[in-house]
């Protein structure tokens, strides 16, 4: 059995933030799960691929976020316990649906997980999502700890039915990535019994005259939803065990990951006060009453929180409305950063400025550094891998168009693109704007247009921008990259492929015929390894005069090469021809493999890292590069 | 001023994708798990898999945070040596250093035509600031144990060697037992010792 799934109450083991997330509503006996992936929250829905069967759960990757929250959603209305989980950004594409469950309200616990970035590692923002939380209505949690993310869940789903509403599990990446010991609760059985739905469509079906009405009683329930945050075991007064036990009164209300760098601050640098900390796990709605009580009590409130001032905001005007002097500091005021994550050093150094401003001695904080020798340290940025098919196609590209096209891009690996040689990325905003921007391109820049989009992402939001392109006759170039999987995210499955998130057999939608359906007129279908098919195909596909599809087919490097090893298949090795190699560098100034390197002026192959994909073959100019013959 | 939680130990560790970083950090964690020692481990690996820099932050016994304070580093380890000089302001006086000498070139080395930096001179440069460096080369000590693929092993016996991971030989041959795959627990465990061994050597001479 796999570990996550025993039912060993007790057991302590070493989870990954995700893991532990996953493992709570194991605990709490949900029935369906489902996600589109994206990262910090990418493990969570592995997991749940590799185990939902043998849990007896149901569980999709679905086509995009917003199909996801609807998906689960719905088993949360017909009664069951239910999860939908996504990056942050993927709230955004299930908002439309999110802001109006919050009106209808489920029956069944249902909770949704945004996996926020603070610092972007990997999202193209860093927005924060607990003011969805505000916008809705909707309870809100923030877990700091791995183990606090699971026995968060058991209380998500337990206010989640208690209050009819859904619940919004707010994460960040230094708790979705982090590893710590969590332990095990029991697992319950999972029912398999199908659920009679009952009918109630004065609350489900929001035409404006139930819409009015669901929203009076949701306006009714923040007060008890308040009253359970006053009292809620997550919101609680914690003192530092060591260091900070006298002096000036100064409290601190912090949230979700700071409360970790507060405490590792407060517990290692001796400021010479005595700190209380406010640590609220449900931050929405605010414990109002708890807050104020806190905030009498101080010489004075800092509030440390990563990105907005969402909490600051909410003390200063709980203050405010009850006559509570105390000050209250955090980042209104400068004295923390509203951008990128938090670590001990952040901290301390916006108490310690706080602290200054106001004439206490504060510890120096200033970190020597030694004098370093300059030594070269060249950028490692992540690069398309050796044998991938998109550095294929953008060569061709490049060829097709020589160089005059302006390239609107997409989320997925092929972003790496925008890097030299490739530099085929000009425009990107979110999934799916590729095709979208495109349209609006098209008909204002004086050069020709090509949109990139991974196959997963044209499902994810591509294929309304292509039906509008076709509708609107805009005239560019749309090339979706099929590399069958979702690869950035670490190779989960989509609609085009012939399987399901639970390794059941599924229906694969065919791209091609799809665009045909739509009313594509231009459709091409190549292999980019192919580079001279390739670059035919884009030239015929600027002719056209419309919008037009060129799909260019070959599955992902890293998946050909697993599929290699495990067959036990060698691959072919491409080598250097020193004698034909005219040193003229087109193979590094235009393609530029990882697996290409250079001693003096002579190009090299790396025969560890070469996948065998035979392009550079097609790219030298002098026939230097080619097989290696054993 | 530097500070430091005097509870804990903090090790990290960086490198680049598909070296098996994620792998020592669960062998680590395996370890504490044995001994009921705290743990919590912190990793950014976003695009590892594309080539880009692996860091994680392993912080055992009484740590509120998984990061700590950049002047708190009790060890750094390179799995490679660019990536190593790359993490220098996180070395103190007091941190030691363990770096795998064997260079993986970017794509702006190998074909861009950056320069790579001399690795003898990163291994000295650092000898001047940091407590203690100790170099190997991990592929020469997996090589020796008999497969490539455990250099990330070598690495965890190399950073045992150094005597400031607070883990017995014993301990660690248990966390590796438990945490690889049944055929490939000898292997890994020659390449455990191995890795200690060139250390311990170095490390005794001083």
């Amino acid at each position: 059995m796999d570990e996550i799934l025993e039912n060993a109450p007790g057991k302590k083991v070493l989870l990954l933030g995700n893991d532990a997330v996953v493992r709570g509503a194991l605990e709490s006996g949900i029935r369906v799960a489902a996600t589109y992936p994206g990262t910090p929250s990418s493990e969570i829905g592995n997991t749940f691929q590799r185990i939902s069967k043998e849990a007896g759960i149901y569980f999709e990757f679905s086509i995009n976020e917003k199909v996801a929250f609807e998906v689960a959603a719905a088993a949360a209305v017909a009664g069951v316990r239910s999860f939908a989980f996504m990056k942050h950004v993927g709230l955004n594409v299930a908002s439309d649906a999110f802001m109006t469950l919050a009106y209808t309200g489920v029956r069944g616990g249902f909770v949704v997980l945004s996996a926020d970035d603070p610092s972007c590692h990997s999202s193209q923002n860093e927005q924060d999502n607990r003011y969805f939380a505000k916008m809705s209505s909707v309870p809100m949690l923030e877990p700091a700890t791995p183990e606090e993310a699971r026995s968060m869940m058991h209380y998500a789903f337990d206010i989640s039915e208690r209050f009819g509403m859904p619940v919004l599990l707010r994460t960040t990446t230094r708790m979705n990535h982090v590893r710590g010991v969590v332990t095990y609760d029991a697992v319950p059985e999972i029912s398999s019994e199908r659920v009679h739905f009952e009918r109630d469509p004065s609350r489900f079906v929001t035409v404006p005259a139930n819409a009015r009405t669901r929203h009076l009683e949701i306006l009714k329930l923040i007060p008890l939803m308040k009253e359970e945050s006053e009292v809620s075991p997550y919101n609680k007064v914690v003192v530092p065990s060591t260091a900070n036990l006298y002096g000036k009164r100064i409290g601190f209300i912090t949230s979700g990951v700071a409360f970790n760098y507060l405490m590792e601050t407060l517990e290692s640098v001796e400021f010479g006060m005595e700190a209380r900390v406010l640590k609220l796990g449900m931050t929405s709605p605010l414990p109002e009453e708890a807050i104020a009580e806190f905030c009498r009590e101080q010489d004075e409130i800092i509030i440390v929180e990563e990105l907005e001032p969402y909490l600051e905001e909410a003390v200063k005007i709980v203050c405010k409305e009850l006559g509570i002097g105390t000050p209250v500091l955090g980042k209104r005021d400068s004295h923390f950063p509203r951008e990128f994550e938090f670590n001990p050093d952040i901290v301390a150094r916006g108490i310690a400025s706080i602290l200054e401003g106001e004439g206490m001695n504060v510890p120096d904080l200033t970190i020597g550094s030694f004098e370093w020798k300059d030594l070269p340290t060249p950028p490692r940025p992540p690069v398309l891998c050796p044998g991938c098919p998109h550095r294929a196609t953008y060569f061709a590209v490049k060829r097709a168009t020589k160089g005059k096209a302006v390239y609107p891009t997409d989320i997925g690996c092929y972003t790496l693109g925008i890097a030299p040689p490739q530099s085929t990325g000009d425009l990107l905003i979110c999934m799916g704007s590729s095709a979208g921007s495109a349209g609006g391109l098209s008909r204002i820049v004086d050069e020709p247009v090509i949109a990139f989009i991974g196959d997963s992402t044209f499902f994810h939001s591509g294929i309304p921008p292509l039906i509008n392109a076709v509708h609107s006759g805009h005239k560019f170039v749309l090339n979706i990259m099929d590399n069958a999987t979702t690869a950035m995210t670490g190779h989960q499955p989509h609609p085009g492929l012939p399987m399901d998130g639970m390794g059941g057999i599924a229906n694969a939608i065919n791209i091609e015929k799809l665009c045909r359906g739509i009313g594509v007129e231009f459709i091409k279908v190549v292999d980019p390894l192919k580079v001279k098919d390739t670059q035919k195909a884009f030239e015929e596909a600027l002719k056209h005069d419309g919008v037009s599809v060129v799909i260019t087919r070959s599955v992902c490097a890293l998946l050909w090469d697993r599929e290699l090893r495990k067959r036990k298949r060698s691959r072919v090795k491409y080598t250097v021809d020193q004698e034909k190699c005219k040193k003229c560098n087109a193979c590094t100034k235009t393609f530029a493999c990882p697996a290409f390197y250079k001693i003096g002026e002579e190009h090299y192959i790396d025969p560890g890292l070469c996948l065998g994909c035979g392009v550079c073959e097609q790219v030298c100019p002098f026939g230097a590069m080619g097989p290696l013959e054993e | 001023m530097t500070f430091k939680n005097r509870d804990a130990v903090t090790i990290h560790i960086v490198g680049v994708g598909g070296q098996g970083a994620l792998t020592v950090s669960k062998i680590i964690g395996n370890a504490a798990l044995a001994k009921d020692m705290p743990i919590v481990i912190s990793e950014i690996h976003g695009m590892a898999q594309r080539g880009g820099v692996v860091q994680t932050t392993i912080r055992l016994g009484h740590a509120s945070s998984p990061l700590s304070f950049s002047s708190d580093l009790t060890i750094l380890v390179g799995f490679e040596p660019m990536e190593a000089y790359r993490a220098r302001d996180k070395i103190t006086k007091d941190t030691v250093v363990v770096i795998n000498t064997d260079p993986i070139r970017p794509v702006s080395v190998s074909s861009g035509g950056k320069a790579y930096p001399d690795v003898d001179e990163i291994v000295s440069e650092i000898s001047k600031f940091a407590k203690a460096v100790y170099s190997l080369s991990a592929i020469e000590i997996a090589r020796r144990a008999g497969d490539l693929r455990t250099t990330n092993v070598a690495m965890l016996g190399a950073m045992s060697g150094c005597g400031v991971i607070p883990f017995t030989d014993e301990e660690l041959l248990e966390a590796v037992r438990s945490s690889v795959p049944e055929k490939f627990i000898d292997v890994n465990i020659r390449s455990l010792s191995l890795g200690r061994d060139a250390i311990r050597e170095k490390v005794c001479k001083e």
